[in-house]
């Protein structure tokens, strides 16, 4: 008996030591958070047990059987409260059905009736430590084992509904060790003089009924004979202190395990989550490395296919180039590009990418397919056969067998208008994303920009043929085609003075028939040479100019001298580079034909007007200078302003008679251009003074 | 007493303790009417009825657990002209009869307000019916302890104690199950507790100060009554002396407890969730009070001659 009493002791210790430490490592077991109230059952119930066991080798009537007594009847109904409290705590970890509300309703009148009988039983002459042993069990150690019992099932449903096998099996051990405990220990109770424990043989009552020290006994009935010590003893052939020590142990065993097992599956799931994480991260990071290098991808197409398009690429090598590059870069099959016809009638298919080729498609064909029409007036669509099989994707890929499985197309707009679209698609299930639309968009505008830029040179080279061809026969006009009707004249007047035989005459009119001819030769010389000079990548501005100021020195017989004061080639837009040389060229050919200079000098400089830089060019001649009555317009001065007016800059002409011609003309740098309102600088120049 | 003995007070106390919640239920049915509809009213009470006919069923068949043969306990019916016990049986099928009738019409039938009124009514009389043939019972002149006009009040104030103490239980059960069931109208439940609370602990502690003058002025006449009498007396102040005390104690904690509830609960100090543990336990101590006060009632009886 005595081990008995001490290995269950030692159970209910390890128990409760066991929970203590579990406690302080701050397991994240839902039972942890209950573990203080099994901590201080596991030792209440090992000092109970402990004092039976000395209770056994003491003498009756001593001090330290008092003290024993005392100690076991304070720490007993207190082993049974924690219990209590363990089990009700343990019960509701988990929320209860609604129902289980109306418990309260039920027990409180059985409850009460039980209260009233135990408080009864206080009365009857007994030892007190009796009636406090047989009620701590029936009042704490029976609901509390059974709510326990009852919540460490629960538990184990809930652990097995979250896969955690071995946790559920020990909490499925640990309620069926409470709910037999309950029985054991919470039914089971020592010899009393009153109901349900055997109250009809007082004697044992008083002799030792903790223990079972005087089992002549043998009068049971009823069901209240099996909650007797003796009763147990008889049936079973070991006292209920050996069965108390069982339950004691499997208690302390699942406890023990649960919770060792709890920390083990809870450190390998930690495990695994950390490792899913590093996995992730290690994701991200290349997600992020993949995402930067598509992004750098992307961008330099971008500039490729912009730089393409200002070094005045073939817009069709250039629509091709974006199609391949899209392709590529979207990881497509097919890239489809269809421009509406001249007259805004059909869509016409204007080139393809696929794995195999890029090309126009000659000639343009039809495009019938609704989904492309449907997607123009939307604006973009993501097309799938999964979401809707009855989309026809077929036509979206021209000369193709294979059915797309997925499509994205972007409309083309240009100043608002739809001009055709752009279409994606796989012939594989891989989703056409958010992000692929949006680089699909992307590569729409630059379509567009590169159309658009193509209209826009072919219109510029139009109106600058136009205008070259109207400068030349102006020039035939003014020059050429008069010294021709000129001739004309004096061969017939030639003619007329040989029928006469007027020698002297005919020398005279050779004479100025070969000057007529001199300057005809002189104005022809110029405008080839003119037509010569060009501005190019190769020759910069500076170069072409003092080139051309040369070879007008030679055919002209004047004097040139060329100055050039700028570190580097001037920062001028193409258009005012090109409106910067006509001037140039206008004012040297009006000092060959009017201001009979014998020199001319060329200056190039910088110059600020406001917040803006400027390049300045002067020519200055030694010439006649501007005579009374001569108009500005004769010597295309108006149309010289107006190349300045066109693109922001000032023409300034300073001249007096016998004193030579200053012509100033400020160019506004690019710069400039993006800093100063255009429109300020029209007003201000506006107010300008000319002088004549 | 033997454990057979005990389920006779079960059954007087259940009684008293159905008939007192049908009563105060009712009375807050009444003074309900003007500030909440009909259908609500039936909606807020459908259940806490629900729980007072089984409970009354349950007392019935604790009844039958004290008799030799429970089978033919319908026998004793045939005796309703000269037997209390006979009275006593035919009143409480009556009270069942109607207290399922009441709770079946508030579950099944919606409407019929006035019926259900009259049905609740009724039920309450045959009630009090019932436990005024049980005291008669007791009024033998064998039994001086019990042959007082005392004994059927203190029946009578049981039943009312008991019903004050049982009808908040009831009510926050009521409101805790639907507002975990998520269901509307729980704010009608909590308004009902909020204005019940405070007259139902006054009425509890008025109860508990009448119910202790009745017990001090039953002591009075045991001390001037017969030998018989004064036995019974004697095993009160002193065998039975401290379940006395203890049944004193416990019924002024729970009226107490009910009434400091009452007033923490208006200044805030304790949610409307937190409601039923006090209540419950309030009520569990002056159940526990009751059963004892029952419990000394059958022990201090002396009979008068063989």
């Amino acid at each position: 008996m005595t081990l008995i009493f001490f290995l269950n002791g030692l159970a209910f210790g390890g128990l409760g030591l066991a929970s203590f430490l579990q406690d302080r490592q701050g397991s994240e077991f839902p039972l942890s958070k209950h573990l203080r109230w099994l901590t201080a059952f596991g030792i209440a119930c090992a000092l109970t047990s402990w004092a039976d066991m000395f209770l056994v080798n003491t003498e009756p009537g001593t001090f330290l059987t008092v003290f024993l007594n005392i100690t076991r009847t304070i720490f007993q109904p207190l082993s049974g409260l924690f219990l209590l409290k363990f089990g009700w705590d343990l019960l509701r970890d988990i929320p209860l059905p609604p129902w289980t509300i109306f418990l309260p309703g039920v027990v409180i009148v059985p409850l009460a009736y039980v209260l009233t009988y135990a408080a009864t039983n206080f009365i009857t002459p007994s030892p007190l430590e009796i009636p406090i042993d047989i009620w701590s069990r029936y009042l704490f150690y029976l609901p509390g084992s059974i709510l326990a019992g009852i919540g460490f099932l629960r538990h184990w449903y809930v652990h097995r509904e979250k896969g955690q096998a071995d946790v559920a099996k020990l909490m499925f051990g640990a309620g069926f060790a409470f709910l037999f405990e309950a029985i054991i220990v919470g039914l089971v109770v020592p010899a009393a003089p009153y109901a349900p424990s055997s109250y009809y043989i007082y004697n044992r009552v008083v002799n030792n009924a903790f223990t079972v020290q005087n089992p002549s006994i043998s009068a049971f009935s009823g069901f209240s004979g099996w909650l007797d010590y003796q009763r147990v003893l008889e049936v079973t052939g070991l006292p209920i202190q050996f069965w108390r020590m069982l339950t004691s142990f499997a208690v302390t065993f699942f406890l023990v395990r649960a919770l060792d097992v709890f920390e083990t599956t809870r450190k390998r799931q930690l495990l695994k989550i950390m490792n899913e994480r590093d996995q992730a991260k290690e994701s991200a990071y290349l997600g992020q490395v993949t995402a930067r290098k598509t992004a750098e991808k992307w961008t330099e197409t971008l500039v490729t296919i912009n730089r393409r398009i200002i070094q005045f690429d073939d817009v069709d090598a250039i629509l091709l180039y974006i199609l391949d590059q899209a392709r590529n870069l979207l990881a497509t099959d097919f890239i489809g590009l269809a421009l509406y016809n001249e007259g805004d009638t059909e869509l016409e298919l204007k080139c393809i990418s696929t794995n195999n080729r890029s090309n126009l498609v000659e000639p343009p064909s039809p495009i019938k397919s609704a989904v492309v029409q449907r997607a123009i007036q939307r604006g973009s669509a993501v097309l799938t056969s999964k979401s809707d099989s009855s989309l026809n994707l077929t036509g979206l890929v021209d000369g193709f067998n294979t059915k797309v499985q997925e499509a994205g197309i972007v409309r083309l707009e240009m100043e608002g208008r739809p001009i055709g679209a752009l279409w994606a698609a796989r012939f594989e299930k891989n989703p056409i994303t958010q992000t692929d639309m949006v680089w699909l968009e992307c590569m729409a505008d630059q379509v567009v920009i590169a159309i658009q830029h193509a209209l826009m040179t072919s219109q510029l080279q139009s109106l600058s043929i136009s205008e070259e061809r109207a400068r030349i026969a102006r020039d035939m006009h003014d020059g050429l085609a008069q010294i021709l009707g000129y001739m004309n004249l004096q061969v017939q007047t030639l003619n007329a003075l040989l029928k006469r035989g007027d020698q002297e005459s005919m020398a005279g009119e050779l004479e100025q028939m070969r000057k007529a001819v001199k300057v005809a030769n002189a104005d022809i010389r110029e405008n080839i040479l003119s037509l010569r000079t060009t501005l190019s990548n190769d020759k910069g501005l500076a170069s072409s100019m003092e080139e051309y100021l040369y070879e007008f020195g030679i055919q002209t017989g004047i004097e040139t001298s060329f100055e050039y004061e700028l570190e580097k080639e001037p920062n001028l837009s193409s258009i005012t580079e090109v409106q910067m040389v006509c001037i140039f060229q206008e004012s040297l050919a009006n000092v060959r034909k009017h201001s009979q200079a014998k020199h001319v000098d060329v200056r190039i400089s910088n110059s600020k007007e406001g917040n803006g830089d400027f390049v300045l060019m002067q020519i200055k001649d030694d010439g006649i200078g501007i005579q009374q009555g001569q108009t500005s317009k004769q010597f295309g001065i108006t149309t010289m302003k107006e190349r300045a007016d066109s693109v922001g800059g000032i023409l300034e002409i300073q001249s007096q008679p016998g004193k030579g011609t200053s012509i100033d003309c400020m160019l506004p740098c690019l710069e400039s251009m993006k800093f100063r309102n255009s429109q300020t600088l029209f007003q201000s120049r506006s107010t300008f003074p000319i002088h004549m | 007493m033997n454990i057979r003995e005990w389920t006779l007070p079960v059954y007087t106390i259940l009684t008293q303790l159905s008939t007192g919640a049908l009563l105060f239920i009712m009375i807050i049915r009444l003074l309900r009417r003007k500030t909440l509809s009909q259908e609500d009213i039936d909606y807020s009470t459908q259940i806490p009825i629900l729980i007072i006919f089984i409970t009354v069923i349950l007392a019935i068949g604790f009844a039958h657990l004290h008799l030799s043969k429970p089978f033919l306990s319908f026998t004793a019916l045939r005796n309703l002209a000269t037997s209390w016990l006979s009275r006593e049986l035919f009143f409480n099928l009556i009270y069942i009869l109607l207290i399922g009738a009441l709770s079946g019409a508030l579950w099944f039938y919606k409407g019929h307000f006035t019926l259900k009124t009259i049905l609740g009514w009724l039920a309450i009389l045959a009630g009090f019916g019932t436990e005024y043939c049980m005291a008669r019972i007791y009024m033998i002149p064998s039994q001086p302890a019990w042959n007082t006009f005392l004994t059927p009040l203190s029946f009578f104030f049981t039943t009312l104690i008991l019903g004050v103490m049982t009808v908040p239980v009831l009510m926050m059960m009521d409101l805790i199950f639907k507002k975990s069931l998520s269901l509307e109208k729980t704010s009608i439940h909590i308004r009902q507790v909020t204005s019940s609370l405070n007259w139902l602990s006054i009425l509890a502690i008025i109860f508990s100060i009448c119910m202790s003058i009745l017990i001090f002025y039953q002591t009075a006449i045991l001390f001037g009554g017969s030998p018989a009498a004064q036995t019974s007396l004697l095993l009160l102040t002193e065998i039975y002396k401290p379940l006395f005390i203890l049944r004193l104690l416990l019924m002024f904690i729970g009226t107490g407890w009910l009434g400091i509830t009452s007033i923490q609960y208006y200044r805030g100090k304790i949610l409307v969730e937190n409601l039923l543990t006090h209540v419950f336990t309030a009520c569990l101590l002056v159940l526990v009070a009751e059963i004892l006060g029952r419990f000394l009632f059958y022990a201090i009886h002396v009979k008068v001659g063989i």
